[in-house]
């Protein structure tokens, strides 16, 4: 193997060029759905086939990067407090709902990974699947699971209710913006808010929300929710 | 050029971080460090210990691409493919039923206290 590619810049440079072009492609397409995450990582594994480098190789640069999750995640703390400012008064009723959500999301998503035969790593990488994808990384790596197959599966959990998420709520008569937006952000994280926020104001704030407290009640409930199943 | 506010503020974050991590790991808990880090930030927010311009400038810059951080962990999948065949059926009925499961709750409990507080307002 080229030694080229084992330094740190490879991994760094790379990521960081598809990146800018992935954004750029989603801006020109104007859809949410387009996630800059999900091409950017899908060019670059075609990439690393074709030119046969190993993920390790990547990974020097790679980690370099998502060293920053941390930080991130900590700083995820200043939208959750400019939202919360917004929502004092109705924070009971907001936070129940989506605790309903939350403890919804970890039975239904481990249960029915467990009953159609998952093993048990995969239904532990399953368990945070509601939540926003740097939250999930670190839940994943708390309960066993692994990151990757987490990553993946929140990416496609919020691809899939950012196209069909108010279809779907509609279905059983739900038409409260409230409800809908609130429903959005728990059950599809930051690409059903982006979908949410195309509904209407009141829904991309009330999504914004959801997203937030899920992942914290998720984070904190997870750990003693998922030795029930395993 | 950074500015000296923005170096501040991320230095605050790692601090943050820090001492999450250093709570997680030393009570053993299962919540990610950087869960703990989130929380107590937040809870310094709310009570004003900490004033949000100390922290904004670097959290809006590092959250304007909290996409880009996750891509590598994102990549390493491929060193999964073999393990996706062979557990297709579960993880593609969890992901479907799960996402339909948390929207159609969340939607009914939140329509649920709407009508409550319509009720009794």
């Amino acid at each position: 193997m080229e030694q080229w590619a084992y330094h740190p810049w490879f991994g760094i440079i790379l990521t960081l060029g598809i990146w800018v072009i992935a954004r750029w492609l989603r801006h020109r397409a104007g859809t949410p759905l387009l996630d800059p995450v999900m091409l950017t990582v899908a060019a670059i594994i075609g990439t690393l086939l074709l030119a046969e480098i190993p993920f390790e190789a990547y990974n020097r640069g790679g980690q370099v990067l998502s060293f920053l999750l941390g930080p991130s995640v900590v700083a995820l703390a200043v939208p959750f407090y400019r939202r919360l400012e917004k929502i004092k008064r109705n924070l009971v009723p907001i936070f129940l709902s989506v605790a309903a959500g939350s403890i919804m999301g970890i039975v239904s998503a481990v249960g029915l990974a467990l009953l159609l035969g998952g093993t048990p790593e995969i239904a532990a990488s399953l368990s945070p699947k509601s939540v926003t994808t740097p939250i999930a990384i670190g839940i994943s790596q708390k309960v066993g699971g692994l990151p990757p197959i987490s990553a993946a599966a929140v990416i496609f959990t919020g691809i899939l209710g950012g196209m069909l998420g108010p279809e779907l709520i509609r279905v059983i008569g739900i038409r409260s913006q409230f409800a809908i937006g609130l429903a959005m952000g728990t059950g599809a994280h930051g690409i059903g808010t982006a979908r949410a926020l195309r509904e209407g104001e009141l829904e991309g704030a009330m999504s914004g929300v959801g997203m937030m407290l899920n992942g914290l009640i998720t984070a904190i409930i997870l750990p003693y929710i998922l030795p029930l199943f395993l | 050029m950074v500015k000296r506010e923005t170096v501040y503020s991320f230095a605050l974050l790692l601090a943050f971080l820090g001492v999450g991590n250093a709570i997680s790991l030393g009570l053993d808990l299962h919540v990610p460090g950087n869960v703990i880090g989130m929380i107590l930030l937040t809870v310094c927010l709310l009570t004003k210990i900490l004033d949000i311009k100390r922290v904004e400038p670097a959290a809006d810059m590092l959250l304007s691409e909290i996409g880009l951080f996750f891509v590598p962990p994102g990549v390493a999948v491929m060193l999964y493919f073999d393990l996706i065949a062979q557990q297709w059926l579960p993880l593609l009925a969890s992901i479907l039923g799960s996402l339909l499961a948390v929207l159609w709750v969340t939607a009914l409990a939140a329509r649920f206290f709407e009508k409550k507080e319509a009720k009794e307002g």
